[in-house]
């Protein structure tokens, strides 16, 4: 084997561990797989061109039938690489919208707390008041036995 | 000397609303003294009134024994003898009517007995002693208390007899009305006194079916609601529970004292031979403020730290307020941020495709939190909402906390009032403090509640005040006063004073260096000054409870002791409880104020009421003639409740607070009123002899001076002839009312089997004898001026006339005509007033004849020392003389105006 279609195998093996991971691991939409598949498909024909040049592309000069491989197996690549910038967009958009859904229950929360402090607040207040109004009749009784 | 462990039950029974509010407050002291119960003491209380029981907090609820109403079925059916009128009451509880009282006994008698027997039991099990000490307080103006108490005392008494085998010793303690309350609660009080007094005075065992009738109480005091004429309700309640816990009698064995003490036994001793008669308590206090002090320095210390917090709390809650504001603006701002993110994630999932990644687990989870953060957003707003109201709430409550600042102010200031300028009455006296006093106390408050009263007093300097208010009171006498009892009607008024003079010179009465009344008979038992204060508080020296005794048992007790109680707990005060024993409520004589105050207008409301309203303020014998008539020896008809009922009311109606043998005490008074009479009419006689002595002058020697002269003689002459015409028709009367009080007074003589002592039977003889004679003097003194009267003052105005006659014409200018008219206007007065005025010294001799001879009945019976006789028409006359005041005939007759 040709150490061309080593490099290509490679990137056809690291287009298939993108699908797959992007299938298992990511969980992406099976359409935005589509990408990498056929990233995966270009690079495999590339691989296959490459491999039989002599009999498939034997009609077309050497640097014409490499221009083709190469071709399919930067489309290929392109793809691959498209499947996963689309993949970090919308994790970044999901990161975003998470984050500020988060600020925005934690900040609900502070407020809640916020508002349970102050009721507590109120609370004592009243309390303490009360214990005044009862300290006040404690001497207005203490006054009738003295 | 700290006493033995106190092994006598006491059981404390309070009748009626405020017998059982005296039972209350025993309790709440007793707790607040001792923090505990005794376990040899109960406390029970009896009323009609659920109201009024509910009040007595301190009571446990086993322990009140509430009666309801029954229906009138049941009623009648346990009290056949009740009349329908009486069958229901209006208002709370007995409604003041005594009968009803009864009537409610006799249906709730079984419950009573099983809660007061129950009590018994239990003491007895508890401290395994079988003597009983029990106390019973009730008012006797209203109905519940008044008219159980004789039936509950007699009842318990039995029970207690024979369930443990000993008498139980049993203390009353009654509360009379004052003289502001209404006829029904005062003589309701009067015949709660005379259905006692009857009790009291059978000394004896008196068993008729199964029941004893004797006496059941050792001592009963006998309480006023009247001080000086001031409703004193608040010094009794705190003077009665202060009297039994002071004196040990609740809880029993805690007092420490040195030396001789009062204890049950010795007091049941000293009333020995006086259970007949009633008793009574005093009570004099003089405090030094520190328990005011200390609340007022309190308070005075808490204003500001009270204000300076609610500053910082009104601060704190306008803060709330702004953030309540702000957290408001947020939440809102929340809402929309949470709709921002909410629309940004639907677009996010909704671009799923090739060429987007949407990460539904964050989003899911992001749309949790939005939930979640919706969900809080929406109870916060309604947390804020609360949030609002609570501190609108708090705002209130600290214009309501400002406004509790404001009373504890008030507070500051009233006791700052109460401690500068006290309102001290005649047994109750506060030490008055400066302002700066009140400061510089301040500082040393600590030091305060170690020091003594009398330490505190010589800090201040002010040590001789300390003596003048502790300690002379009693080396001066003072202390012998209570509002309640009259020993004193020498200074009544001129005319008891002129009474007491002709006693004195009969040798009835002396009179000490101060011109008041010695007179053996009319002491009362015992009198017993308590002094209880802090041991250091006392300077025996200055006390001078030596002299007190002796000047004491010269006029006014047969008895006196000065007892020091050593008191710790009440440092900053010198109390003294003062027991009066025997005393006796009666009048000394008609005429005169009754011992006991109360008597005035207890008897004043009682005859108030006729007949058939009185069974209202009677309860005793009611329904039980047969005890009755067997003990007074009134036969009475079995089955005719009706009369039975009559019969009953009728002999309380008659009945009188007094002890037959003091009714000789009488005879003297009279006999000094008569011989009092007896020198008015002198006096009058001697004013009417005195007008026909008008200077006329000699008709020749004519002058304007002469004229004049006649003229004012005359008009003084018909002044004295208006006057001694006035006063014949009051001596009329004033004898006609001697007459009767003799009448009564021989009528009641009549009916006694003991006779006077003999030197005390030969000075009334001797004063009868004086009065005898003046008597015939007067008679032929009348009968001599009546006939030769109208013939004097003829003789006066016939000269008058010659003179007037004999004016020449030549003077008879127009002053001269003035002054003969005035003097025929003068002449005309004189010649008809002087046939009144015979008249009126003729009908004089009536009365005074009947007198004699009412004298020489006196006489009579004096001498024999009893009699048999009855007199017809005693009763009627009994009814009349109760109500009749001795007018004074010396009033408008005084040698001083004779000039006039």
């Amino acid at each position: 084997m040709e150490p061309s279609s080593i490099g290509i195998l490679i990137i056809v093996i690291l287009l298939i561990i993108e699908v797959v991971v992007m299938l298992t691991k990511l969980k992406v939409d099976k359409l935005l797989l589509l990408m990498p598949i056929t990233g995966v498909i270009l690079a495999v024909i590339s691989f296959g061109l490459n491999e039989y040049r002599d009999k498939i592309l034997s009609s077309l000069s050497d640097s014409a039938s490499y221009a083709v491989i190469y071709i399919l197996l930067a489309a290929g690549v392109i793809s691959g690489l498209f499947g996963v910038a689309v993949w970090f967009k919308g994790e970044k958009e999901a990161r975003r919208l998470s984050s500020a859904a988060k600020s925005i229950d934690s900040a609900v929360a502070e407020i809640e707390s916020d508002i349970r402090g102050s009721g507590m607040e109120i609370e004592h207040f009243d309390d303490e008041m009360s214990g005044i109004k009862k300290k006040v009749e404690d001497y207005e009784s203490k006054e009738k036995e003295v | 000397m700290e006493k033995e462990e106190d092994t006598v039950n006491r059981i404390v029974i309070g009748i009626g609303g405020q017998g059982s509010i005296i039972v209350n407050n025993i309790l709440r002291m007793l707790k607040f003294k001792t923090g505990k119960l005794p376990k040899n003491e109960e406390f029970l209380i009896i009323d009609t009134d659920q109201a009024s029981a509910n009040a007595c907090s301190e009571v446990e609820e086993r322990k009140k024994i509430i009666l309801n109403r029954p229906d009138t079925i049941l009623m009648r059916n346990t009290n056949r003898w009740l009349p329908d009128p009486y069958l229901s009451a209006a208002g709370a509880g007995c409604g003041q009517h005594r009968i009803y009282g009864r009537a409610m006994y006799n249906v709730h008698r079984e419950r009573i007995f099983s809660a007061i027997g129950t009590t018994a039991s239990e003491l007895r099990n508890r401290t395994g002693g079988k003597d009983f000490f029990i106390l019973m307080v009730c008012a006797f103006g209203g109905g519940t208390g008044s008219s159980m108490l004789l039936d509950v005392a007699i009842d318990i008494r039995d029970w207690i007899s024979k369930q443990f085998g000993s008498e139980p010793v049993m203390f009353g303690i009654g509360i009379l009305p004052s003289s502001k309350e209404s006829v029904l609660p005062t003589g309701n009080a009067l015949g709660a006194m005379k259905e006692l007094h009857f009790l009291m005075s059978h000394t004896e065992d008196l068993i008729i079916d199964d029941k004893n009738y004797s006496n059941p109480f050792k001592l009963f005091f006998l309480l006023g609601r009247d001080l000086q004429g001031q409703n004193r309700d608040e010094e009794l309640e705190r003077a009665i529970p202060r009297f039994l816990l002071d004196l040990g009698f609740l809880p029993g064995g805690t007092v420490e004292t040195k030396g001789k003490w009062l204890d049950l036994n010795d007091l049941q001793n000293r009333a020995r031979g006086y259970e007949n008669r009633f008793d009574s308590l005093g009570y004099y206090e003089c405090v030094f403020p520190t328990e005011k002090l200390f609340l007022y320095y309190d308070i005075e210390d808490e204003i500001p730290r009270v204000r300076q917090r609610l500053v910082e709390i009104e601060a704190k809650i306008s803060d709330i307020r702004g953030k309540i504001d702000s957290q408001r603006g947020e939440l809102e701002r929340f809402e929309g941020r949470i709709k921002d993110v909410q629309r940004e994630i639907d677009s996010y999932e909704s671009a799923a495709g090739m060429f987007s990644h949407v990460n539904t687990a964050a989003t899911a989870d992001a749309k949790a939190k939005l939930d979640r953060a919706r969900k809080k957003l929406s109870s916060l707003k309604e947390e804020v909402f609360d949030l609002e109201i609570k501190a609108s709430d708090a705002e209130e409550e600290k214009r309501l906390t400002e406004r509790n600042l404001e009373r504890l102010e008030a507070l500051k200031n009233k006791l700052f009032r109460e401690i500068t300028s006290p309102l001290n009455t005649r047994s109750y006296h506060q030490i008055e403090l400066s302002e700066e006093e009140i400061r510089s106390l301040k500082r040393s408050r600590e030091d305060l509640k170690k020091l003594s009263f009398f330490e505190i007093m010589k800090k201040l300097d002010r040590e001789e005040e300390y003596f003048r208010w502790t300690h002379s009171p009693i080396n001066e006498g003072d202390i012998i006063f209570n509002p309640m009892v009259n020993y004193r009607h020498s200074i009544g008024n001129a005319m008891t004073s002129k009474y007491i003079d002709i006693l004195h010179d009969y040798g009835f009465l002396s009179l000490d260096a101060q011109g008041n009344v010695v007179n053996e008979e009319e002491k009362f038992g015992h009198f017993i000054a308590v002094l209880s204060t802090r041991a250091d508080n006392f300077d025996d020296a200055r006390l001078g409870g030596g002299a007190f005794k002796s000047m004491v048992t010269e006029r006014f007790t047969k008895d006196a002791d000065v007892l020091k109680l050593n008191t710790p707990a009440r440092a900053h005060s010198f109390a003294m409880y003062t027991l009066m024993i025997g005393i006796q409520p009666w009048a000394p004589g008609p005429g005169l104020p009754p011992r006991l105050r109360e008597l005035e207008w207890l008897e004043h409301a009682y005859s108030a009421s006729d007949f058939s309203k009185l069974p209202r303020h009677h309860s005793l014998f009611y329904g039980t003639p047969k005890p009755f008539s067997i003990i007074t020896g009134i036969p009475y008809i079995p089955g005719a409740e009706e009369k039975n009922m009559d019969m009953v009311t009728n002999y309380w109606r008659d009945y009188e607070i007094i002890e037959p043998e003091a009714i000789w005490n009488n005879v003297p008074i009279v006999l000094a009123q008569c011989l009092k009479m007896f020198d008015d009419l002198l006096t009058g006689m001697d004013m009417a002899e005195d007008i026909k002595n008008v200077r006329v002058p000699d008709p020749e020697s004519y002058s304007i001076a002469n004229l004049t002269m006649l003229v004012h003689g005359f008009e003084n002459a018909s002044k004295s002839m208006e006057k001694v015409k006035r006063w014949t028709k009051e001596a009329e009367r004033g004898f006609m009312v001697l007459k009767n009080a003799l009448d009564e007074l021989i009528f009641k003589l009549k009916g006694l089997e003991k006779a006077p002592a003999k030197d005390k039977a030969a000075k009334m003889l001797r004063m009868i004898d004086d009065s005898s004679r003046n008597m015939e003097i007067l008679l032929d003194r009348i009968e001599d001026l009546s006939n030769r009267f109208s013939d004097d003052i003829k003789s006066v105005i016939e000269k008058g006339m010659v003179f007037l006659g004999r004016i020449p014409s030549e003077e008879t200018t127009s002053s001269v005509i003035r002054h003969i008219t005035k003097a025929e206007s003068e002449i005309s007065k004189l010649r008809e007033d002087s046939m009144k005025v015979a008249k009126g010294i003729k009908e004089m001799g009536g009365p005074l004849a009947a007198m004699l001879s009412a004298l020489k009945e006196l006489k009579k019976i004096t001498e024999s020392g009893e009699s048999e006789a009855e007199v017809e028409g005693g009763e009627e006359r009994k009814g009349k003389m109760k109500v009749v005041e001795m007018p004074d005939l010396s009033l408008n007759i005084g040698r001083g105006e004779e000039g006039e």
